[in-house]
């Protein structure tokens, strides 16, 4: 028996994949959103509210990832976006592989943003890079304020952090604070957006950050 | 359940790494997961086993060294397991923390005949 010294990244061809993707999204001046939440917090009305915001000159392009039903793409077609749905059937992130095969039919070069809604999971998803520019966690003070606490992967490898639903202080136990600095012990860089989907409070901030980062500012 | 594709990354290099050095099977996989990897040591080895099936790590053990997350106190310096999800720091009670760990998830080496 002998020991053969490896030292290598498991992730690495992910990575490598990724880094093709990326080149290719920044050849043709795309910016790439992954966004990252659990269920029910809010990412496909968070897409809403961005194309809504930015109307038919957005040239936004969704991807859509849900383990079953077509039903997010549908809401994001009833307003005009154009959106691409995957069904993973069980998987439980996206992958690379996936994103490169729902692209064969988008020109790039024609569109100024792309979101990724990933699958509903603060787990899976983190791990798998899929060429994006930012990263986007997308939690609601529903949720409670531990998960980044319990979930801190999801908040360490992301740029931005959207805290949803804010309409709904003052009705459940959530305090702001203490999300904020949990989010913080994870990434201390975190720039954290308090909106509501649902009010249209705070939203503006975000679509600001993003036009900002569209602009490559 | 992304413990799956990492396995299967896991026996793509293991395939490379025979290739390249001409071994007839592996006997154990060294690996080294850091505390913000989000690797399930359990669900991996439970994948693994899976996976193996009909390679030449399909008797293999998976040894994974796991880092273990701290929590370092930016108010006062005190350093302290995350486990249990302090709120505070246990020495000065500062919400200063900050969360020490590495996301990388590295293969060391095989034992091989």
């Amino acid at each position: 028996m002998k020991e053969i010294r490896i030292a290598r990244d498991v992730f690495g061809r992910n990575q490598e994949e990724a880094a093709g993707l990326r080149g290719r999204f920044e050849a043709s001046g795309t910016l790439v959103v992954n966004l990252i939440g659990s269920p029910g917090s809010g990412k496909t009305s968070l897409i809403e509210a961005t194309g809504r915001h930015l109307g038919e000159a957005g040239r936004l392009v969704v991807i859509e990832g849900d383990v079953e039903t077509q039903r997010d793409a549908e809401r994001l077609e009833a307003l005009g976006i154009r959106a691409l749905q995957i069904e993973t059937h069980g998987a439980c992130h996206l992958d690379v592989e996936m994103i490169e095969e729902q692209l064969a039919g988008v020109a790039l070069d024609e569109v100024d943003l792309l979101i990724i809604e990933n699958i509903g999971n603060l787990i899976c998803p983190t791990a798998f890079d899929l060429g994006e520019a930012v990263r986007v966690v997308v939690a609601s003070t529903a949720e409670g304020v531990d998960k980044p606490l319990k979930y801190p992967e999801a908040y360490h490898g992301a740029d931005a952090c959207v805290l949803n639903k804010i309409d709904l202080l003052g009705h459940i136990d959530f305090d702001v604070a203490a999300f904020e600095s949990y989010a913080r012990r994870a990434n201390e860089a975190l720039r954290i957006f308090r909106l509501s989907c649902t009010s249209g409070e705070g939203i503006g901030a975000y679509q600001q950050w993003l036009a900002g980062q569209m602009s490559g500012k | 359940m992304h413990e799956f594709s990492m396995a299967m990354d896991i026996l793509r290099i293991v395939a490379q790494e025979q290739g390249r050095h001409g071994f007839a099977r592996v006997e154990s996989v060294r690996l080294r997961a850091g505390a913000l990897s989000g690797v399930d040591p359990h669900t991996l080895h439970w994948a693994f086993e899976a996976a193996r099936q009909g390679t030449c790590a399909a008797d293999a053990t998976l040894e994974i060294e796991m880092e273990a997350a701290q929590l370092f106190c930016r108010a006062c310096g005190h350093r302290m397991g995350a486990q249990a999800g302090p709120s505070c720091c246990g020495q000065c009670g500062s919400r200063d923390l900050c969360l020490e760990g590495s996301s990388g998830f590295e293969i060391l080496s095989l034992e091989v005949d």
